[in-house]
């Protein structure tokens, strides 16, 4: 599913070079590789940045105050936007163009949010702000659901993201009164995100899943900021790592199976990488955020370049490329923030250099180690 | 297929699981496409309705709640006038924490009790659950707490709120007028208060001029 065209172009003319392929096999999978296409096409792709700009002309049209016009006409005005865009995209479905269609139910999402945003000025509602970006994020998912539009849904996820923040840091302006009084967990954007990846996920459209992805790994990150005290982000590396952990365990389970399997496998891939993510950001922040003690740091160096080696390691394995670049970077930021925190520190280079070299030993025992299970387990299963 | 280890058996079971919920998913899907045009016009109706729900009840509040004036206080004129509407402040935004028994976080709904003296209404108690029924001397406003101090203090702590109604709406280019006059002290708002303490600013009077919300019909 994520193996680019390219890619599977090459191996593709490796596997008929080793004769694993016969000739007609080749073409039959060259031509069925044309025929799914190459996502939307550039009309699209133009049609849908049209209406991003639509939409910001209909809300600095609300923000600008035409207080000149009537305010029926105003409400008749966005309604007729309304059910316009609404019947566009009727219109744009019964003639085939579906890239068009999705377009114009963008558009009716964009002009509903306008239309809240007007009626909330036009009876001076300050109210709950949030509240207004959940009703416009809940009209975007009921339009992305039913009518099976993922820009809806991207801009439901999106608008979900800026519901979650801003109930979190609270205000009228993001964070304007700082860490005082922040709420507790935002716990209902889960349901949301579920909400969403299930659209995503009958639409078959994966970048909408990976979008919900990078929303729940922001999320999670984002608590263990927010709340005092280091316990944030030990929750934050644990989930983290228990993320990754459930993903290797599914991946090791399905490997090598076709269809379902596969698709199990994909899905553990994409998932390992956001746990590692989190569950790096939340050591990251023990590490270098927090107040250590020597041994704690060197004890949470350990467990974090033990992390990132298991996951290289496993994603080599199993073939998560994703993930194993992931781990590089990772890897690399790790060992570079580790050499500036304790450079110029009492303990200075030497201890970097213990640390380093004591990690280097432990890593090089447990890959050999993962090495021996690793070929254990293909023996057994070759057997 | 040999189901011998826990692992196997538990990844078979989760692939049933998948291959039911995919069955499931595409069942879904096809109806979904085949009610594709009346489903257009569900979302439509649905949005739309969302839209008019706000105006009504709004019109409703704004037509059938109780009727009060609230002079407006001057407000740091930095954060006064933000683009092209006017922050209003009033003197029941600051409440004194002696007003609140139980301690307050920020988010809290609240509801603050106006007593009526010498013609201007001030706060008397506070709460998080509504109390006894407004009398024609007494009316109840419902908020949300935007700070509250830690601690109950005795030495007198203050608590921000917010009503809903800090914000009007100008049209473009006359918000620094208005500005003028509310540091001038001679801004007051007319509020209505529907029977659950929701408020909804009905309209304002600034230096003897008057600006309503112009009804809808």
């Amino acid at each position: 599913m994520w193996i680019s065209r390219r890619r599977l172009a090459e191996d593709l003319a490796r596997w008929r070079a080793n004769d694993w392929v016969t000739a007609e096999g080749e073409s039959h999978v060259r031509h069925d590789l044309l025929e799914r296409g190459a996502g939307p096409g550039l009309p699209v792709v133009l049609g849908i940045l049209g209406v991003v700009l639509l939409g910001f002309a209909a809300m600095s049209f609300v923000a600008a105050n035409w207080q000149d016009m009537p305010r029926l006409l105003r409400l008749a005005m966005i309604f007729s936007g309304l059910f316009g865009a609404y019947a566009a995209a009727a219109g744009l479905f019964a003639r085939g163009l579906d890239g068009f269609a999705h377009a114009a139910i963008l558009l009716g999402i964009a002009v509903f949010g306008a239309g809240i945003m007007l009626i909330a000025q036009m009876y001076h509602i300050e109210g709950h702000p949030p509240d207004a970006v959940l009703l416009w994020a809940m009209g975007g998912l009921a339009a992305g659901i039913l009518l099976r539009s993922n820009p809806a849904l991207a801009a439901a996820t999106v608008l979900f993201g800026v519901w979650s923040c801003w109930e979190l840091l609270g205000g009228s302006v993001f964070g304007i009164y700082g860490r005082e009084g922040l709420r507790a967990v935002h716990w209902a954007l889960l349901p949301a995100a579920a909400a969403v990846a299930v659209g995503f996920a009958l639409n078959r459209w994966w970048p909408g899943v990976h979008l919900v992805g990078a929303l729940l790994t922001g999320w999670l990150i984002l608590q263990g900021y927010l709340f005092h005290g280091d316990l944030g982000h030990v929750v934050v590396a644990l989930t983290g790592a228990a993320v990754v952990l459930g993903a290797l365990y599914v991946s090791r389970a399905s490997k090598g199976g076709q269809g379902q399997e596969a698709l199990m496998v994909d899905w553990a891939s994409a998932i390992l990488g956001y746990g590692l993510i989190a569950a790096f950001s939340g050591l990251w922040a023990m590490q270098f955020f927090l107040r250590q003690e020597t041994g704690a740091l060197v004890l949470l160096a350990a467990l974090t370049l033990a992390l990132l080696v298991v996951v290289i390691h496993q994603g080599l394995m199993l073939g998560h490329r994703g993930a194993v670049w992931l781990g590089y970077v990772g890897f690399s930021a790790e060992i570079f923030a580790l050499y500036v925190k304790t450079v110029g520190s009492l303990a200075g280079s030497s201890l970097f250099f213990l640390v380093a070299g004591v990690i280097v030993i432990a890593l090089a025992a447990m890959a050999w180690w993962l090495h021996q299970a690793e070929s254990r387990h293909a023996a057994e299963t070759l057997s | 297929m040999s189901t011998n280890t826990p692992s196997q058996m538990m990844a078979n079971a989760t692939h049933e699981g998948a291959r039911a919920a995919d069955a499931s998913g595409i069942r879904f899907t096809s109806w979904l496409a085949r009610w594709r045009y009346a489903l257009i016009a569900i979302v439509a109706l649905l949005q739309a309705a969302a839209l008019l729900q706000m105006i009504v009840s709004r019109e409703n509040l704004i037509a059938s709640g109780r009727q009060i004036d609230l002079k407006v206080v001057p407000v740091d004129p930095r954060d006064l006038f933000r683009g092209d509407y006017v922050t209003l402040s009033y003197g029941i935004s600051r409440l004194p924490q002696a007003l609140v028994s139980e301690q307050l976080a920020r988010g809290d709904r609240i509801y603050v009790r106006l007593v009526r003296k010498d013609g201007n209404w001030e706060p008397a108690a506070a709460a998080r659950q509504r109390g006894k029924p407004d009398t024609p001397e007494e009316i109840t406003i419902a908020g949300r707490v935007t700070y509250a101090p830690r601690q109950v203090t005795s030495t007198g702590g203050t608590i921000t709120v917010d009503y809903g109604i800090e914000k009007f709406f100008v049209p473009e280019g006359t918000g620094r007028e208005l500005e003028k006059e509310v540091n001038a002290r001679d801004v007051t708002a007319h509020i209505a208060i529907a029977s659950d303490g929701t408020a909804a600013i009905r309209g304002i009077t600034a230096a003897g001029h008057r600006y309503d919300v112009e009804p809808l019909f």
